[in-house]
């Protein structure tokens, strides 16, 4: 992921003023606090408030940088990852299923066609 | 005495020509996709692109894989109990309407007439969002209206319940839809000759048993030719599943039914792939099962059944 400037821009200036505030840590934690759910990619220091956003934003020391739970790869298949988690996440909202069990029917799901999982 | 032949029949070219139109028509926009349907459904896609012929093998997949059978049998008995709903609530009350406003002491019959029916030309959009609108329990109206008159406590997010969704949505369809066999059976009650009526009125029979004893036998065919089109209508529904709870016919694909499994089967949804070669045979499975149900009623109801003519 990247964000930058049209060199032929007329405002110069104005431009890397904005980039260097938007890829800053002011932006970032703006971002990180006011957006549940959501983490900054930015290098900048980043400090969250909520217990639950550290634990999640902790677990990119053991992994990619990026955490996505159902993207790319592991939507490739049938049952499909990214279609079972609404479903499964729309199921634990409602008080159906425990988050135990949802995790359980989606590692299932996944366990039965993608490789790395069997 | 057989009468001598002694001229040949001319060919009657002009048969062929009068119905050159409608057959042309007919299998351009539907038997050849229906066949093309039936193709696909026989193949699969192979390593890099290729298509594969795998003869009945999707078939067997959809009906012995634990998960694609467990996804089709459940869209299957939804799909059902979606038909029992229009042909308990929908058809009678469509036949009681249609009996009311035939009565000729009915006063504005005319504008309840297209009131009732007004639902029927309106949008599955507009329909399935304003309907989702009023049942929900956050901003709905439903809860303050039943509030009003005292039964608040009867209210429940019916739409987010495995329990109540799918026959929310049948019964939002049936709201929709009344108006049809409605008019249809409102056509046939005012086609009953007022000869037959009076000849009854002498023998005594008035009223509500007038109804049952002379008009409902008279109108029989045209609730036969209701229940089919309800039939088929309700196997190939699809618009207002997608419209009130998107593709993944939530709640836990409680209000799954046909139209919705096929969709999500050929073109995909958010990160699945579509599968064309998956859709075409849960496709082929919709056809056949509609293709059933209307011979059964073509050989085993409608040739048995008695018309009168006047």
């Amino acid at each position: 992921m990247g964000i930058g400037l049209n060199a032929a821009s007329p405002n110069q200036e104005e431009g890397r003023a904005f980039l260097s505030w938007v890829a800053g840590s002011e932006a970032s934690n703006l971002f990180a606090n006011a957006i549940p759910g959501f983490f900054p990619l930015s290098d900048a220091e980043v400090s969250l408030e909520d217990p639950l956003a550290q634990e999640f934003i902790g677990w990119r020391d053991q992994c990619e940088s990026t955490i996505r739970p159902f993207h790319q790869i592991v939507s490739r298949g049938t049952p499909n990852l990214s279609n079972e988690s609404w479903t499964a996440s729309a199921n634990v909202m409602r008080g159906t299923w425990t988050p135990e069990e949802a995790g359980a029917h989606l590692q299932d799901g996944l366990s039965s066609w993608y490789e790395p999982h069997q | 005495m057989p009468r001598p032949r002694t001229t040949r029949r001319p060919i009657r070219r002009h048969i062929v020509v009068f119905l050159a139109p409608a057959v042309l028509i007919y299998t351009a926009i539907m038997i050849i996709p229906l066949f093309g349907t039936l193709n696909l459904s026989l193949f699969t896609r192979g390593e890099g692109n290729t298509r594969e012929f795998v003869g009945l093998a999707n078939f067997v997949t959809l009906f012995t894989d634990p998960r694609w059978s467990s996804a089709f049998w459940n869209a299957t008995w939804n799909n059902l109990w979606f038909f029992i709903v229009h042909m308990l609530v929908q058809n009678p009350i469509g036949i009681a309407l249609a009996a009311i406003l035939s009565s000729p002491r009915l006063r504005f019959a005319a504008f309840y007439r297209s009131a009732i029916f007004i639902p029927a030309i309106l949008s599955f959009v507009i329909v399935g969002f304003v309907w989702r609108l009023i049942l929900s329990p956050l901003w709905g109206v439903a809860p303050n209206m039943m509030d009003a008159i005292g039964i608040g406590d009867w209210f429940s997010p019916w739409l987010g319940q495995e329990s109540s969704a799918l026959t929310t949505l049948a019964l939002i369809s049936v709201w929709q839809f009344v108006g049809i066999p409605m008019m249809l059976i409102y056509a046939a009650l005012l086609s009953i000759p007022d000869e037959v009526l009076e000849a009854a009125e002498m023998d005594g029979i008035t009223g509500a048993s007038q109804f049952w004893k002379i008009k409902l036998p008279l109108i029989l065919p045209t609730i036969g030719i209701v229940s089919i089109l309800t039939f088929v209508g309700n196997f190939n529904a699809f618009d207002l599943i997608y419209v009130v709870q998107g593709a993944l016919a939530g709640p836990n694909y409680s209000t799954d039914i046909l139209g919705s499994l096929l969709f999500r089967t050929f073109f995909g949804f958010q990160l699945q792939l579509g599968d064309p070669h998956m859709g075409a045979t849960v496709a082929t499975v919709m056809f056949f099962i509609i293709l059933a149900g209307v011979s059964l009623y073509l050989f085993g109801i409608q040739t048995r059944m008695r018309r009168y003519q006047f």
